[in-house]
């Protein structure tokens, strides 16, 4: 019984948990764009992110370990040394687009510019995770993120058609502006696939102190929370496609994206999009915080976890702390759009470097022993990687261009 | 890194100006289109005048970014009108 619960609560966190900047900005663009077209790129991401959210949660309970503890030990940390760079870059870049998107809500609510907001949002951040508990920012933010659930509604009351929606999830070649298309399908599948989902995932596990026994709650996690999450991200979509599209509105901007749901929901649509992307984003910003802390202490082999007091695990609330300062500055400097948009390319372009070494641990022996991977799953992963990658280089001349 | 910088360097170079004047259009459209959709909601009660002004002001700026002075003005003088 105790474990039903701890699967329905978390699917519940990862359909919350699920939606962010990301996700919106992407699957904004790419409905106002190329109304249903890219649905195909969300269900193939979501494929992705499922069999990558399964391992790193199997890695996790089967070995007791996390992945940047398990590489250190068996490679060194010289191997570890890129992918952990690139992991840093993400993190933070991911951080200060997670805490734009926060200020930005807060504009479309308070007309206050986002710029003034971006400080007091970083510092109102800081002070959850400093004074919360693991799974008090885990159960708060997924739970209060169900507001997401407004997008399908939303969907599901302009009544799309049907038949067109599903073609939209077979890929097809883009008619016109085909950078332009390959670069938001890269980034759809760059914001499903942001590498801290994985490694605040497989941390969480350790810190609920998971076993083999949690095999089957993992894979349950996984499939049912990252489809029921997908789906809100596809009602994103297509209430865009529905909404923006026909009006030729491109989004180019966030304020753009903010009229979605004023003509299916009159009155509140407006206040229902700024509060669904704040508690969004601010859950996104705490998970995106705390990955980069687990990382960075995990990597360099200090304390760590988000249950201790932060005046014993120090460096691990001081690598939180630095990240949330740098990512104010960088959300303060870029518009929070552009960031998003080329930060998901580069979540994409990055991921053969952070999924190699965890493929290799995932096919250790001695470690996982009989839960080790097989073939499908290791020919999987390699199909992510090497699509994502194909996908990016397919979309550099639009990223060069500054198209986004 | 060589590789992709003379990759980078030619896809900058291979954009034909008719693209960019596509481009150009569409985003013009595209700013047109926000602003009228933010005054007629604005109208229907459905977002903050705040919010129209803010819009307007970004719409005027992408249109004379894509070189549409006229639509601009028109823009910047509807969002003083809504100010007051």
């Amino acid at each position: 019984m105790k474990k039903i619960l701890q699967l329905a609560l978390g699917i519940l966190t990862a359909i919350g948990g699920f939606f962010d900047i990301g996700n919106l900005v992407t699957g904004a663009q790419a409905g106002a764009s190329f109304r249903f077209q890219l649905l195909w790129a969300l269900a193939l991401g979501t494929l992705m992110v499922i069999v990558l959210v399964e391992m790193s949660g199997r890695f996790a309970a089967v070995s007791g370990k996390t992945i940047p503890e398990a590489v250190r030990e068996h490679f060194g940390v010289r191997v570890w040394a890129i992918p952990f760079l690139a992991l840093v870059l993400l993190h933070v870049l991911t951080l200060g687009a997670e805490i734009g998107g926060v200020a930005y809500a807060l504009q479309l609510i308070t007309g206050v510019s986002y710029r003034l907001l971006v400080i007091p949002v970083g510092v109102l951040i800081w002070l959850f995770l400093w004074r919360a508990t693991f799974s008090a920012i885990e159960y708060s933010t997924a739970l209060l993120g169900m507001v997401t659930v407004c997008f399908v509604v939303a969907a599901v009351k302009l009544d799309p058609p049907r038949h067109e929606v599903m073609v939209g999830l077979l890929p097809t070649l883009p008619k016109d502006d085909a950078p332009k298309y390959w670069l938001y399908a890269v980034s759809i599948i760059g914001a499903l696939l942001a590498p801290y989902l994985f490694y605040f995932y497989s941390s969480g596990a350790v810190e609920d102190k998971w076993d083999q026994s949690y095999r089957w709650i993992n894979r349950g996690i996984a499939v049912s929370g990252m489809t029921f999450g997908a789906i809100v991200s596809a009602g994103c979509i297509v209430v865009a496609g529905m909404a923006l599209q026909p009006r030729d509105i491109a989004v180019d901007s966030i304020n753009q994206m903010a009229m979605m749901m004023t003509g299916v929901f009159p009155h509140w649509g407006f206040a229902l999009f700024a509060v669904s992307m704040g508690i969004a984003c601010v859950g996104a910003a705490s998970e995106v915080a705390l990955s980069l802390a687990y990382t960075t202490s995990q990597t360099l082999g200090w304390e760590w976890g988000e249950n201790m007091e932060p005046a014993k695990n120090a460096r691990f609330a001081l690598t939180y702390t630095s990240g949330i300062l740098v990512a104010a500055l960088v959300a303060i400097a870029v518009n929070p759009l552009a960031l998003t948009i080329y930060t998901m390319a580069l979540n994409a372009a990055l991921l053969p470097i952070v999924t190699v070494p965890f493929l290799l641990l995932m096919n250790d022996k001695h470690l996982l022993r009989k839960y080790s991977n097989r073939m499908p799953g290791n020919a999987t992963v390699l199909a992510i990687v090497i699509i994502s990658l194909v996908l990016f280089v397919v979309s550099l001349p639009l990223l060069v261009l500054g198209g986004g | 890194v060589r590789v992709m910088l003379l990759v980078l360097a030619l896809c900058t170079a291979c954009k034909s100006p008719s693209q960019r004047e596509s481009e150009r259009r569409e985003r013009a459209r595209s700013a047109i289109a926000a602003a009228d959709l933010a005054v007629s909601a604005l109208a229907g009660n459905r977002v903050p005048r705040q919010f129209t002004l803010r819009v307007l002001e970004e719409s005027a700026r992408q249109l004379r970014d894509a070189r549409e002075e006229g639509e601009a003005q028109r823009l910047d003088s509807l969002r003083q009108t809504l100010a007051r």
